[in-house]
């Protein structure tokens, strides 16, 4: 079995059937290698492509990158051009209603983009122009176009908001932060194309994209158009500009109104050449808030016009302007409108001081109750200086405006106005003489008190004892036994006997008896009456009638407090009630008497008694309150408490109110001087006594008087001020006097700067905080005319152009009015006048220059600035219409007031046509 | 004889070319064009432009008028009134009642061809609520050249600086008013001035001649 194992194997060993010759088996090796060493180089030179491929995708990229940042940048000055193109001639009002401005300009940008970009796209990007030398990028021009970017709607803009930081003042400035839209961001959708232009695929479009070319337009015309709006906005309305005109317009006529009341002049508290200058100050302020910068011009022409206007200065010498010129701001001094005009107008130095505090005297209203003025007496000059005088009868405030403008357009002119004849008051007369009345008064009653257990005797009945009764008691006789007296001098108190009488009273009465005797007779039996009726008879004895004191000299709280009442004060000649006892036996205890005796008990007839009085007491009560009045007077109102530290007129009542009330209350004591109308804790006299009362009832009736005047003072102004401001005007009573109180009137009144030449910053935070960045701008201002005047002109070709609208109304007439009308029950405080200021114009050019800004170039000078213009101009486009750029203007309207002290000049407008107005003439 | 004769008549001539003009007046023009314009109250007598005082009553009714002219072909022109420191009509204290528009908003004319001379006449009048009663209300008027979109030049200036009186015009009614016959463009000539003058001359020929 092995052997053929070993057999089999070693056969197989041996066999070579299948044996392949070793040459055979090489080729095979060779052939197999060279595959091999061909499919490894193919490889190789794959992978050498792939290598090569990558290096050229990366070319294309870069080609690509090269491509958007060349047409960004031209995006960019494309952009540039546009909106260099819309701030020169901005639509404001589009004439096709149905576009809004905003979409005209953005239109007109486009529009320009458009060309620009596509004279490029075509100039730059065809007929593989823009090259690397392997590969060229082409853009695509539509099918039947011309022109790659075939529509507008293919451009837009999204706004890059920027925040802005700059100096200003709260209420009278702009917002110190906010964000305005600073510039545009401007895509388009570009299609390209990328060619080959070498090896062997030359020639052939590799790729097409679509790409995005995304610029920002570096140029501020947003901001500048922004500001612009804001700017528009702080001079029209109840704005910045409207807070500055209302605090400085009071300034000045508060100021003014002082010094006319106080020496007479100026004639005219307001002036329409006077605010011209206080106007254009609060344009030129307002846009330096804005925009941190003014026209250096229009500085040097207001300073000018001041000059003239404020310190009548005439065409001064320009390097005392200069001395308000500080660094980056000119500083004006508000005192230049208020005292230095006020006293300049009234031919005084400018730096007189002038007293404006209304000096306001409570001795007014303690006058009310004592004094009618039956008369006011009106002074008047001539032309040639002779002094004319007209009395007015019972004359109301209309009556007193009335005769002043009468007198006025007679060419007269006012001096001023004072009381004329002057009668006691009756009404207080009569309170005096009833106040004496009630404490002359005394209240009695009567008292009776009868035995109460009077005596009776029975009449003699003897034999008979059988009582039949009695008949009622009536009435015999009184025997009057002993009269009372009042009593001593102290001890006449309440509930004491001021008189009495004591009786005995007799009374008798019919008593019947009877007797009755029985007879017996056998059977029959008779009874025998026998009547007899006596007399009975009873003594009440001491039946006390008094005369009793309730109560004496009862007024309001106090009564029964006078010393030695009921006993005549010879020294001071006062009955001292002691007649009303007999007034009272007179007229109740004697006729009532019988009655009393017979029948009275208790308490009855109870009357007031008046007392007998002296004129003395009615002479003294008046000339006491004659010596408070004198008193009164001599209150000192707090001059502290004027117009420069409280311009709100309400507020300046109300600190003179409680200054005056105060003083008051501290002197009241001493008004009512008690000591010297008492002897220890009780009243000298009754007549002594009413003195007082009257005096008491003059004092407290003098401090209601106070705040009630004082209350009626404020709704009367407030009263007056609302009816001065019209309906339409857009602010309201309490505006003003918010305006006047607040921060504004701090800020302004002692000196204001305007500034320019100031930075602003900006700054943009991207949400994610990727793209932050910072910028500081600075703006030039260029307006025409510099300054706006209404009075003067700007010659054109021997026209005229006016800039300015002025309406300034006396709204009370040229001498104001009472604050109260002086009547017999209202005093005459304060005389209050308020002026309606109204101004408008427009300036015929304002130019904002971004002096700061990125290039836009100019082949004559190279850099020519972002500029926005406001104009009336109409634009044209292709000769068409298509909207109109107007006039930056403005509208104010607003009060200002006069308060002065009460009598005297008055204050208001009184020189001239009372038709205050043009102001053509006015000194 | 007849050096007198040729002297007046050198007169007469002299006042008929001159006599309307004032030597002062000048019209007021730029480089495309002329513009002036004229302010009456009743559309017959006519003031000479800017007229620095006009009293108005509220409601009263007045009359501007101007004359337009190209120097050059004009691309585009317009005209347009406007009451100075408003932005409206609405806004305005005054109103316009007849004329070709234009008030707070141009009126534009086409394609002007050089020495195209236009005169336009308007009706305005104080609106009877006129917001600015009591006060000073300056008008005025302007009117823009385009040669071409980029080359413009304008003139502006005030027609009148009126003070409106707070008081209603006694002719006021809430229609538009009588709409008087006001079709005369030009200015009356002053005539008065030359037959004074030839009546002077006739007098002393007869004079002499009786001597």
């Amino acid at each position: 079995m092995g052997d053929e194992k070993m057999k089999t194997w070693g056969s197989f060993l041996k066999d070579d059937r299948a044996r392949i010759p070793f040459s055979v088996i090489g080729i095979f090796l060779i052939l197999g290698s060279s595959f091999t060493t061909v499919y490894v180089t193919q490889l190789e030179m794959q992978k050498a492509i792939e290598i090569s491929s990558t290096l050229d995708f990366n070319e294309i990229e870069n080609l690509l990158r090269y491509a958007e940042a060349d047409l960004a940048t031209a995006l960019n000055i494309a952009g540039m051009k546009g909106l260099k193109e819309i701030g020169k001639k901005p639509v404001i009002q589009p004439e096709d209603p149905s576009f809004s401005a905003d979409e005209i300009n953005c239109n007109r940008v486009k529009d320009i983009i458009l060309d620009e970009l596509n004279i490029y796209l075509t100039g730059n990007y065809l007929y593989d122009s823009f090259n690397d030398g392997r590969y060229a990028i082409n853009v695509v021009i539509p099918e039947d176009e011309d022109y790659p970017i075939t529509s507008l709607d293919n451009i837009t803009f999204s706004d890059l908001e920027m925040d802005m930081e700059r100096f200003t003042i709260p209420l009278i400035g702009p917002e110190a932060e906010k964000s305005h839209k600073t510039y545009w961001v401007a895509e388009v959708p570009v299609n390209i194309e990328i060619k080959k232009l070498d090896g062997a695929s030359e020639g052939k479009i590799v790729t097409t994209r679509r790409i995005t070319v995304s610029s920002v337009i570096t140029s501020r015309y947003p901001l500048l158009k922004s500001l612009v709006d804001e700017y528009n906005d702080t001079i029209n309305g109840i704005k910045p500009l409207w807070t500055f005109t209302t605090v400085l317009s009071n300034v000045y006529s508060l100021a003014r109104g002082y010094k006319h009341y106080s020496s007479g002049k100026p004639l005219n508290v307001v002036d329409n050449k006077h605010l011209s200058p206080l106007v254009n100050g609060g344009l030129l302020f307002e846009g330096g808030l804005v925009f941190g910068s003014v026209d250096p011009l229009s500085i040097v022409e207001f300073a000018v016009e001041c000059g003239k206007a404020l310190k009548n200065s005439g065409d001064q010498p320009l390097t005392n302007m200069f001395n308000g010129m500080d660094g980056d701001e000119f500083i004006v001094d508000p005192s230049d409108f208020s005292k230095g005009i006020a006293n300049l107008d009234a031919g005084d130095d400018e730096n007189t001081s002038i007293d404006d505090s209304p000096h306001i005297n409570i001795s007014e209203i303690a006058e009310i109750p004592l004094y009618n003025y039956t008369s006011i007496i009106l002074h008047f000059v001539d032309i040639i200086g002779n002094h004319v005088s007209v009395e007015l009868v019972d004359a109301n405030e209309d009556d007193i405006k009335n005769k002043v403008e009468e007198y006025i357009n007679l060419g007269y002119g006012f001096v001023n106005i004072e009381k004329g004849a002057l009668e006691q008051n009756q009404t207080t007369l009569d309170r005096i003489n009833n106040i004496i009345s009630i404490v002359y008064t005394v209240e009695i009653r009567t008292d009776v008190k009868r035995d109460t257990y009077p005596t009776v005797t029975y009449g003699n009945h003897t034999g008979y004892t059988i009582d039949n009764g009695t008949e009622p008691w009536t009435f015999d006789y009184y025997e009057f036994k002993d009269a009372i007296d009042k009593p001593p001098k102290d001890l006449v108190v309440q509930g004491c006997t001021l008189y009495g009488e004591i009786y005995d009273v007799h009374w008798t009465r019919q008593h019947h008896w009877s007797d009755k005797t029985v007879e017996t007779s056998g059977n029959t039996t008779w009874v025998n009456w026998t009547h007899f009726t006596t007399i009975d008879s009873k003594i009440e004895e001491d039946v006390t009638i008094r005369v009793i004191l309730n109560h004496y000299s009862e007024y309001e709280s106090t009564k029964n407090d006078v010393k030695d009442v009921f006993y005549r004060n010879d020294s001071l000649n006062d009955e001292n009630l002691v007649d009303t006892i007999q007034k009272y036996k007179d007229d109740v205890f004697n006729p009532n008497l019988g009655e009393l005796i017979k029948t009275g008990n208790g308490s009855s007839n109870a009357e007031n008694i008046y007392g007998d009085f002296y004129d003395w007491v009615e002479t003294e009560s008046w000339n006491a309150l004659t010596e408070i009045l004198g008193l009164i007077g001599d209150i000192k109102q707090d001059p502290s408490i004027n117009s420069t530290n409280y311009p709100n007129p309400i507020e300046l009542m109300t600190a003179a109110k409680n200054d005056l009330l105060a003083k008051y209350t501290n002197n009241i004591s001493m008004y009512l001087n008690k000591s010297a109308y008492q002897n220890g804790s009780l009243f000298s006299s009754v007549g002594t006594k009413a003195v007082y009362c009257v005096r008491e009832w003059y004092v407290y009736k003098i401090k209601d008087d106070i705040e009630n005047v004082f209350s009626n003072i404020e709704s009367k102004i407030d009263e007056q001020i609302e009816n001065a401001i019209p309906s339409d005007a857009g602010f309201s009573a309490q505006d003003v006097k918010d305006t006047l109180s607040g921060e504004a009137m701090d800020a302004l009144k002692n000196q204001f700067a305007i500034p320019f030449g100031l930075d602003i910053n900006l700054t943009h935070n991207d949400d994610d905080g990727a793209f932050q960045w910072s910028e500081t701008i600075r703006l030039a201002i260029d307006q025409y005319p510099n300054y706006l005047d209404p009075f003067k002109e700007v010659e054109f070709e021997g026209k005229k152009e006016y800039w300015l609208g002025v309406k300034n109304l006396c709204m009370l007439g040229p001498t104001g009015i009472p604050i109260l009308p002086p009547t017999p029950v209202t005093p005459w405080i304060v005389t209050l006048n308020i002026w309606l200021i109204d101004v408008h114009g427009e300036y015929a050019q304002f130019k904002v220059i971004d002096s700061s800004d990125e290039t836009l170039f100019n082949p004559l000078f190279g850099h020519e600035p972002q500029i926005y213009v406001r104009e009336k101009k109409d634009v044209i486009v292709n000769g068409l219409k298509i909207g109109s750029n107007n006039r930056i203007n403005f509208d104010v309207t607003t009060v200002a007031f006069g308060v002065v002290p009460s009598w005297g000049m008055m204050v208001g407008d009184i020189e001239g046509d009372i038709d205050e107005a043009h102001g053509l003439g006015h000194s | 004889m007849r050096k007198f004769l040729i002297v007046v008549l050198s007169i007469c001539i002299f006042v008929l070319i001159f006599g309307d003009c004032s030597f002062a007046y000048e019209t007021p023009e730029c480089d495309y064009g002329t513009f002036d314009a004229w302010y009456s109250k009743d559309g017959f007598e006519w003031q000479n432009t800017t007229v620095d005082h006009a009293e108005l009553k509220c409601g009263e009714p007045f009359y501007v008028r101007a004359t337009i002219s190209a120097k050059i072909n004009l691309q585009y022109a317009s005209i347009e009134i406007w009451e100075v420191g408003e932005s409206s009509s609405e806004e305005s204290s005054f109103e316009m009642l007849e004329g070709i528009g234009g008030f707070f908003d141009s009126v534009p004319f086409y394609n002007l061809l050089k020495g195209n001379v236009s005169t336009y006449v308007w009706k305005m009048r104080v609106k009877s609520d006129a917001k600015w009663a009591g006060g000073t209300a300056p008008l005025n008027i302007r009117a823009q050249f385009n040669k071409n979109d980029d080359e413009d030049d304008e003139i502006s200036f005030s027609v009148i600086n009126a003070y409106i009186l707070d008081e209603l015009w006694e002719g006021y009614t809430e229609d538009n008013g009588n709409s008087s016959d006001n079709n005369d463009t030009n200015g009356t000539p002053g005539f008065e001035l030359l037959f004074t003058l030839i009546a002077i001359a006739v007098f002393l020929i007869w004079k002499r001649k009786k001597e």
